[in-house]
C-alpha cells in the first residue's frame, strides 16, 4: 500500500496544538501504515522525540497539505466529546478515514536524556523537591478565565509549609505576583514548562495548557497520574475540557449564563484595546464585583479541598520539614 | 443509554431505518417517536442483540456510555452514527406533561423538590454512601430544599428523616415522571443520575436539571458524568483508582453466594464501612455542590409557604 503522505498545519494556541499531538496518534493507530506525516504548527516544541513525525517537503508533489481544524467545538455544548476528538473527527472525515480516540490524554515525548535531566527547580534547590505548578494568569485575550489573585493567594498560603507551589506564566501575559511561590514567570521557553510539568507532582491552573500538558505528560517512574486542580467556571463545557483524573471545578447548569452549556465568552469587561473581544456578545453578562460570577462562585475552601483531596486519598505527600526548609532558603536567595 | 443510540441512529440516517426495541424498562420506551411496532418474525428484520463493548475501553478513552450503544451499532450495521446529545431520550407525552406530581398529589401544592436515592442494590454496594451523610445533608437543607425519597422496596433504601417518603412507591413510569417535576437529583451512579440528565425539565425550570452525583472512584468520570451535574469523583486521588477506576462491587462480602463476593469483586481500600474513596466525600461537599445551583441563581429555595406544604407529608 502507498502511504500518503500528509503535512499537517495548524498555528493555533499551544493548547490546540497539544490536542493536534493527539489526533496525530490516534490517526496513526487507527489506521496503521496508511500516513506518513508531518507538522508545521505554532509550537514546534511539542513534536520534539514524536514517534509519527517524519520530515516531508511541501515541494513533494505526492505531499498533502492539511489545515488542521476542529470543527467540532461548534457542537461542543451538545455532544458528548472532548477536545481530545476534534482533530481527529476533522481528520477522519477530510481523509475519508475510521478514526477512534485511544486515549484521553495529548502525545507529548521526552527523550531519555531529557528525563534524566534535573528539573529547574532542583537546579535552584539543589534538592529533588515535590512542587505544584500554578498559573494563575492568562493572555488578555481570554480574561473571563482568570479566577482571584487573591483567592490564589490564599491557596498558597493554606499550603504553606506542606506543597511547595511554582508560579509560571508567559511574561506576555498577565501574571499576578504571588508571595510563597518559587517564581518562573516568564523563566520556561515551552520546551522547558514541559520538562517542568513532567517533573511537577501537581497543577493548579484555570482552563489553559497547563491542564492539557498536565494530562498529557507521563509521570516520572514510580509517580501516579498527576493530580490537577482546574478552576473552570461556567465558560467551557464540562466534557470538552475536563480531564478524567483532575478535580475540574465548574458551575455549568449553576447559572442562568450556562445553563445549556458553556457560555464560551471572552472578557470579563472590555479592556479597550480595540481587540474583537471587547465585542459586547464576547463580553460576560454576570458580574460579581471584578469577575464573572461563576468565578466568583468558586471559593478557595474549594480549590484547598479539590487539591487536598489528593493528599488524603494517598497519592502524593505533603512535603517533610527538611523539604520545606530547603524551598525557604531557595525562594529566599532566588528572589533576592 | 440505549434510547439515545436509537435517536442518534435516526438523526444521523435520517428515512433510512424503522426500529423497534425489545428491552428491560419498557415503560422508558412509552412515547418514543423512533419506535415503530416491529414483528421478529418479519423476514425483513434485522435482529440486533445490543452490547456496549466500548465499555472495555472506558478507562482509558474519551468516551461517555451514552455512545456506547451507538458504537456497537456502527460496528455491527457498518454505520457511522455519532452522538447528537449528551443524553438519554426519554419521552413524556402532552399529557403526562400536564398531570400534577406525585409529590402535589400529596402536599396539594406545586412545591419544589429534590429526588434522593440514598442506597441502590446489594450486587454494587460499592456504590453506597453512608445514610448518616445523606442525613446530615437533609438536615442541612431542612426548609429550603424539600427531598423525596425513592428506591426499589427490595433494595437498601435505608429511610431518612424530614423527606417526603415514595420508597417502593414509584414504578419506571412514575419516577420517569417524578423526575420530570424535580427540580433536582441527588444520588450515586444510578438510574436516577442518568434520568436526571435525560429527563425533559418542565417548563418553568432550569433547562438542565440539577443533579449532585456522589460518585467516588468507581467508575470513569468520562464515562458517567452529565456536564450540567456536580459530579463528586475521587479519581487519581487513591492509589486503588490511580489510573483508571475500580470497577469493583460490592464494600465487604454479603455472604449470598453472589459471585460479586468474590475477592477480585471487593473494595481493596475500606475505612470502617465506606470504600475509602466515598468516605472521602464529606457532607460538607455535597452540600456545596447543591448550594452551587441556588447560588447560582439556577435555582431558588423553598418560600414559606411551601415548606409549610411539604411539612404536612413528612412523616417524621
Amino acid at each position: 500500500m502507498v502511504r500518503r503522505k500528509l503535512i499537517l498545519k495548524c498555528m493555533l494556541s499551544p493548547s490546540a496544538i497539544v490536542m493536534l499531538t493527539a489526533a496525530v496518534r490516534d490517526l496513526h493507530k487507527s489506521c496503521p501504515g496508511q500516513f506518513i506525516t508531518d507538522v508545521r504548527t505554532s509550537v514546534p516544541e511539542f513534536w520534539l522525540h514524536n514517534p509519527w513525525i517524519v520530515p516531508l517537503h511541501e515541494g513533494d508533489p505526492d505531499v498533502e497539505i492539511v489545515e488542521c481544524r476542529f470543527p467540532l467545538i461548534h457542537r461542543s455544548n451538545k455532544t458528548p466529546c472532548h477536545f481530545i476528538y476534534g482533530f481527529l473527527e476533522y481528520l477522519g472525515e477530510l481523509l475519508a478515514v475510521k478514526t477512534t480516540p485511544s486515549r484521553f490524554s495529548g502525545d507529548l515525548h521526552l527523550s531519555a536524556e531529557e528525563k534524566g535531566w534535573m528539573s529547574q527547580v532542583e537546579e535552584i534547590t539543589g534538592e529533588c523537591i515535590p512542587y505544584w505548578i500554578i498559573a494563575p494568569g492568562g493572555n488578555y485575550d481570554v480574561t473571563i478565565k482568570w479566577w482571584s489573585d487573591s483567592r490564589y493567594q490564599e491557596v498558597v498560603d493554606a499550603f504553606r509549609g506542606r506543597i511547595q507551589f511554582v508560579q509560571v506564566g508567559d511574561r506576555r501575559h498577565y501574571n499576578p505576583c504571588l508571595s510563597g511561590v518559587l517564581d518562573l514567570t516568564g523563566s520556561t521557553d515551552l520546551r522547558q514548562l514541559v520538562r517542568l510539568t513532567y517533573n511537577s507532582q501537581g497543577v493548579l491552573c484555570p482552563v489553559n495548557l497547563m491542564m492539557h500538558l498536565a494530562a498529557a505528560l507521563d509521570t516520572p517512574e514510580g509517580q501516579n497520574r498527576r493530580p490537577c486542580v482546574v478552576v473552570a467556571g461556567g465558560r467551557e463545557p464540562v466534557q470538552w475540557v475536563a480531564y478524567p483524573h483532575h478535580q475540574f471545578l465548574h458551575t455549568v447548569g449553576a447559572l442562568p449564563c450556562c445553563d445549556n452549556g458553556g457560555c464560551w465568552k471572552a472578557r470579563t469587561v472590555r479592556l479597550g484595546d480595540g481587540a474583537p473581544q471587547d465585542e459586547p456578545e464576547r463580553l460576560c453578562v454576570n458580574l460579581a464585583g471584578a469577575l464573572p460570577r461563576c468565578m466568583d462562585m468558586i471559593r478557595t475552601a474549594d480549590v484547598v479541598d479539590a487539591i487536598e483531596r489528593y493528599f488524603e486519598g494517598g497519592v502524593i505527600h505533603y512535603l517533610t520539614s527538611r523539604e520545606v526548609e530547603i524551598c525557604d532558603d531557595a525562594m529566599r536567595s532566588w528572589t533576592t | 443509554m440505549l434510547t439515545a443510540a436509537v435517536r442518534d441512529l435516526h438523526a444521523c440516517y435520517p428515512g433510512a431505518f424503522q426500529t423497534d426495541v425489545s428491552t428491560s424498562g419498557s415503560p422508558l420506551w412509552e412515547n418514543n417517536p423512533y419506535i415503530t411496532r416491529i414483528v421478529e418474525s418479519d423476514p425483513e428484520a434485522t435482529v440486533v442483540d445490543c452490547q456496549y463493548p466500548l465499555i472495555h475501553k472506558s478507562d482509558a478513552g474519551p468516551y461517555h456510555f451514552v455512545q456506547a450503544f451507538s458504537h456497537h451499532l456502527n460496528d455491527v450495521l457498518g454505520l457511522n452514527i455519532r452522538p447528537a446529545y449528551h443524553r438519554g431520550d426519554i419521552h413524556l407525552s402532552a399529557e403526562e406533561k400536564s398531570w400534577m406530581s406525585q409529590v402535589e398529589e400529596l402536599t396539594g401544592d406545586d412545591t419544589p423538590f429534590w429526588i434522593v436515592a440514598a442506597g441502590g442494590k446489594y450486587d454494587f454496594t460499592i456504590k453506597w454512601w453512608d445514610t448518616k451523610r445523606y442525613q446530615k445533608v437533609i438536615d442541612h437543607f431542612r426548609g429550603r430544599i424539600q427531598f423525596v425519597q425513592v428506591g426499589e422496596t427490595h433494595h437498601h433504601h435505608p429511610p431518612l428523616r424530614g423527606v417526603i417518603d415514595l420508597r417502593g412507591r414509584t414504578d419506571t413510569r412514575q419516577l420517569v415522571r417524578l423526575v420530570h417535576h424535580s427540580q433536582g437529583v441527588l444520588c450515586g451512579v444510578t438510574f436516577l443520575m442518568h434520568l436526571a440528565a435525560a429527563v425533559e425539565a418542565k417548563p418553568g425550570q432550569s433547562r438542565n436539571r440539577a443533579a449532585v452525583i456522589v460518585a467516588g472512584g468507581r467508575e470513569p468520570t468520562q464515562w458517567e458524568a452529565y456536564p450540567h451535574h456536580q459530579f463528586i469523583h475521587t479519581l487519581g486521588a487513591l492509589p486503588c483508582c490511580s489510573n483508571g477506576a475500580c470497577w469493583k462491587s460490592r464494600t465487604v462480602p454479603l455472604g449470598d453466594g453472589d459471585e460479586q463476593d468474590d475477592p477480585r469483586n471487593l473494595c481493596v481500600d475500606v475505612v470502617d464501612t465506606l470504600p475509602h474513596c466515598m468516605a472521602m466525600i464529606k457532607p460538607e461537599d455535597v452540600i456545596r455542590r447543591i448550594e452551587l445551583y441556588f447560588e447560582g441563581g439556577s435555582l431558588s429555595y423553598l418560600t414559606e409557604d411551601q415548606y409549610s406544604a411539604a411539612r404536612k407529608v413528612v412523616e417524621w
